[in-house]
């Protein structure tokens, strides 16, 4: 076994005793960058510093090829999960949902190529040693204690300059010299380090977010490295809050080098009025991901377009991607781009009334405790230009929801608020234009309904509805009807929620005007990523009216509909990208 | 299949006692015997990269109260890997050995010239990694030891909040303590020098605590705990010059 590999990232020679030596792979190559990004967390310091850096210097650190494949596969030790984490109670389908939703942040806020898989469940992982020494396949696990015995005494647990572990993955790579993949991650919690938690209401200061230390460790499982001012941040993020479940910024941009950029498959379902979905298959594949698509209509000529979305990579620019209403196997999709826009945490999402469409997306910004502001551009549905501009004192990492109201001639904007605050993080904001233009706004309102996703509205002829995934260990989607009063420009969102027993990994998506006035609910399955279908109004809500088994939709999708001539019929539609 | 060493295992039997005379020395290991299942597989390393930790950071008087196994100035001089059977019956594990050069005392019993062992190393098929820290071999790094065990054969080891290496340019930090600019070696030692010999409480009166900031003091969340404001207009309306 001779070493030949010799590159700018692993260094072999020799056969065995190896000698071989891994330089870490930065985001940029250049010496002293991690202390240059260390300085730059301040203000001044981005001043001072950004002058000595390239422009496209990302923040992060990996020093491994991906998994064979691209695929991680996991097993998990559920009873663990079930009886040594102190302070939560958890069951084994919500310890799997949790440790699934967190991998899933992963791929859907990047599109990184990433393919996971769940296998049989494990004993491992509840011992040290059995972390610590390379098993024969990854896993997840909590040891009921703590790595010093320190750690789990109540003074330190109190003291806040008390060294505690909440939690260690350890790694492997294969041989260097041959493919330099990471080929082991053993994740492992201390369950007794901390009082954990994972409802995100009254979110007490003593505790510790259960899945934003799973979103941690599961992105040191994919290969990533601790970095400073990202959810891989290793030693930050104290107790009582959610910030740290998704990634975002350079978590985004390091999984993307890791990985690779997916390309992905557009599914389309029409509505035929006979009873039955058609699904189309999009030509080629999209080098931009998540979510779906949605339908736009071009105010004056009436022409339908299907529009998808999305940030490029790092940049600031915007993508679009759109067809001629109906898809079609030989429909051809259009590009256009937008740069200097500053970029965008998630991709825009979009709605057409009478006289224009409006898109709006959260602001990226370069750090993301800076994140302020949601940016709004005005557009045809052809997207012939892109007027923006931002409402600043709006903050969200996800992507922001927006509807038409036909009845108050209002649009309506709906986001999960991103706080330091707990006592107002992941509340779902609304803001309603004060005119029909959508060019002014009137200020946030909290309707202090709490969301583990971002929200999304839409309204029929007839009614509103907010859809969101609850807060608590449970996210089922649950939906409220709201009103809008053009008066005040705020909405008054009834206290009566309606629920559908079905974890959804990704946020749900509404739309409206369908036939019947009823809004339509679109969410994914947690078991299998199905893609799940439901009118609103329908009482009681039969969650499997209709659905796509397998259909692997993990990231969501977004519902749309569309008034097929004649306009007195709306039928539905459903997008997502397959994952 | 590789090499198995006697010193290697005369260490394991040595294991607990006479800690500084069997753990000085694995460089002059001695072919003896070739085994079955890679028992005794040898790898040198040049670097090591340690597991990744959530974690709170800990003071540096909290540091010394639970590393005890001295501090001080030192140089990497080997790191070699050799498979050895773990506490768990029939199982091969490689088990990673440090040598250590002491350059400088920043604690009474900072151990001269001490051989840490860890967890990790390389399997015969070139699998490499379940380290705690991360190492180069011929660098200088700060190090708070952690104190020998029996658990552990009676060798020393390491433990990454005891790590402080240079980012670069005289910068040193554990990755914990001195984050921000790092610390020069000269104030590292001064610092951890100064309070190394202390007991807990007296330490504790003059910390060096963790200069990481939390995201939390930058959020720029200006509505944060404020009351709901009554709508108003924010923005300027664009010019809409859009044409269909």
């Amino acid at each position: 076994m001779r070493a030949e590999l010799q590159d700018a990232d692993v260094a072999c020679v020799g056969t065995p005793p190896l000698v071989c030596k891994h330089n870490a792979r930065w985001g940029a190559s250049l010496p002293g960058v991690d202390m240059f990004r260390r300085l730059a967390k301040t203000a001044v310091g981005v001043l001072a510093i950004s002058a000595l850096l390239p422009a496209t210097v990302f923040a992060y650190s990996f020093i491994y090829e991906p998994y064979v494949n691209n695929t991680y596969t996991y097993r998990i030790n559920e009873s663990s999960f079930t009886t040594n984490l102190r302070g939560l109670s958890v069951t084994a389908s919500q310890a799997r949902y949790w440790i699934r939703w967190s991998l899933t942040q992963w791929g859907a806020t990047s599109g990184a190529n990433i393919i996971t898989s769940e296998g049989s469940t494990t004993t491992l992982g509840d011992a040290i040693s059995e972390c610590s020494n390379r098993q024969s396949y990854n896993f997840i696990g909590v040891i009921n204690g703590c790595e010093s015995a320190d750690d789990c005494t109540d003074a330190c647990r109190a003291d806040p300059d008390c060294e505690t572990t909440w939690a260690i993955t350890y790694r492997w790579q294969d041989a260097p010299q041959l493919t330099g993949r990471i080929e082991r991650a053993q994740v492992c919690l201390f369950g007794q380090s901390a009082n954990w938690e994972i409802d995100a209401d009254n979110f007490a200061s003593t505790e510790k977010d259960l899945a934003g230390v799973l979103t941690h460790e599961l992105g040191h499982a994919l290969g990533l490295n601790d970095y400073p001012s990202t959810v891989m941040q290793g030693n930050t993020y104290g107790h009582g809050n959610t910030l740290a479940r998704i990634p975002y910024g350079d978590d985004i941009e390091g999984i993307r080098a890791m990985y690779g950029q997916g390309t992905n498959t557009l599914k389309v379902a029409i509505y035929d009025n006979a009873g039955g979905f058609t699904w189309v298959n999009t030509p080629g594949t999209f080098a931009f991901r998540r979510y779906g698509a949605t339908i736009l209509e071009h105010p004056t000529t009436g022409t339908a377009y299907v529009v998808h979305s999305g940030p490029s990579n790092g940049g600031g620019d915007l993508h679009f991607r759109r067809t001629p209403y109906p898809v079609t196997a030989a429909s051809v999709w259009t590009n256009k781009s937008f740069s200097g826009l500053g970029g965008a945490w998630a991709p825009p999402r979009m709605v057409s009334n009478a006289s224009r469409t409006i898109a709006v997306w959260p602001k990226k910004t370069p750090f993301y405790s800076n994140c302020s502001g949601i940016m709004v551009g005005s557009t045809t549905a052809a997207f012939d230009n892109l007027n923006q501009f931002v409402l600043e004192d709006s903050c969200t990492l996800q992507p922001v929801s927006i509807a038409w109201d036909p009845t108050s001639s209002r649009y309506i904007m709906a986001y999960a608020r991103h706080s330091t605050s707990n006592s107002v993080n992941n509340r779902i904001m609304i803001r309603v234009s004060t005119s029909s233009t959508g060019f002014l706004w009137g200020a946030p309102q909290d309707t202090t309904i709490r969301s583990s996703l971002a929200p999304s509205v839409a309204c029929s002829d007839g009614e509103c509805v907010l859809t969101y995934n609850h807060r608590s260990i449970d996210p089922f989607p649950f939906h409220r009807a709201f009103t809008v009063n053009s008066a005040s420009n705020t909405v008054s969102v009834s206290a009566v929620t309606t629920s559908i027993a079905d974890r959804s990994l990704a946020p749900p998506s509404a739309a409206g005007r369908t036939t019947g006035s009823d809004v339509l609910l679109m969410w994914s399955n947690n078991n299998d990523s199905d893609v799940r279908f439901e009118p609103a109004s329908s009482v009681p809500v039969t969650f499997d009216d209709q659905y796509w088994p397998s259909s692997s939709a993990r990231y969501g999708g977004e519902v749309g509909v569309f008034a097929d001539p004649p306009a007195t019929n709306y039928f539905p539609h459903i997008f997502y990208v397959l994952r | 299949m590789r090499l198995i060493t006697s010193m290697l295992i005369a260490m394991l039997f040595l294991g607990g006692c006479a800690v500084e005379e069997a753990n000085q020395d694995i460089s002059n290991a001695q072919v003896s015997a070739q085994v079955e299942d890679g028992k005794g597989f040898h790898a040198v390393l040049e670097q090591i990269h340690g597991a990744q930790m959530q974690m709170r950071p800990g003071s540096l008087c909290h540091t010394f109260k639970r590393h005890t196994g001295g501090a001080g100035l030192y140089r990497v001089v080997s790191i070699e890997s050799f498979m050895e059977e773990s506490e768990e019956p029939r199982q091969l594990h490689p088990k990673t050995y440090v040598k250590l050069e002491r350059l400088e005392s920043w604690s009474v019993d900072a151990p001269k010239d001490p051989v840490a062992r860890i967890n990790g190393g390389v399997y015969p098929s070139g699998v490499t990694g379940g380290f705690p820290v991360s190492l180069v071999v011929g660098e200088k790094v700060g190090l708070i030891l952690d104190a020998p065990t029996p658990g552990n054969l009676g060798f020393y080891s390491l433990h990454s909040a005891g790590v402080f290496s240079d980012r670069g340019g005289d910068h040193y930090t554990n990755d914990r303590l001195f984050t921000k600019d790092g610390a020069s070696l000269q104030h590292l030692a001064e610092i951890v020098s100064a309070r190394a010999d202390l007991p807990f409480d007296e330490c504790r009166k003059n910390d060096v605590r963790t200069d990481i900031e939390s995201p939390e003091e930058h959020f720029q969340d200006d509505m944060a705990d404020k009351p709901v404001a009554p709508p108003v207009v924010h923005e300027s309306e664009p010019t809409d010059t859009l044409a269909d």
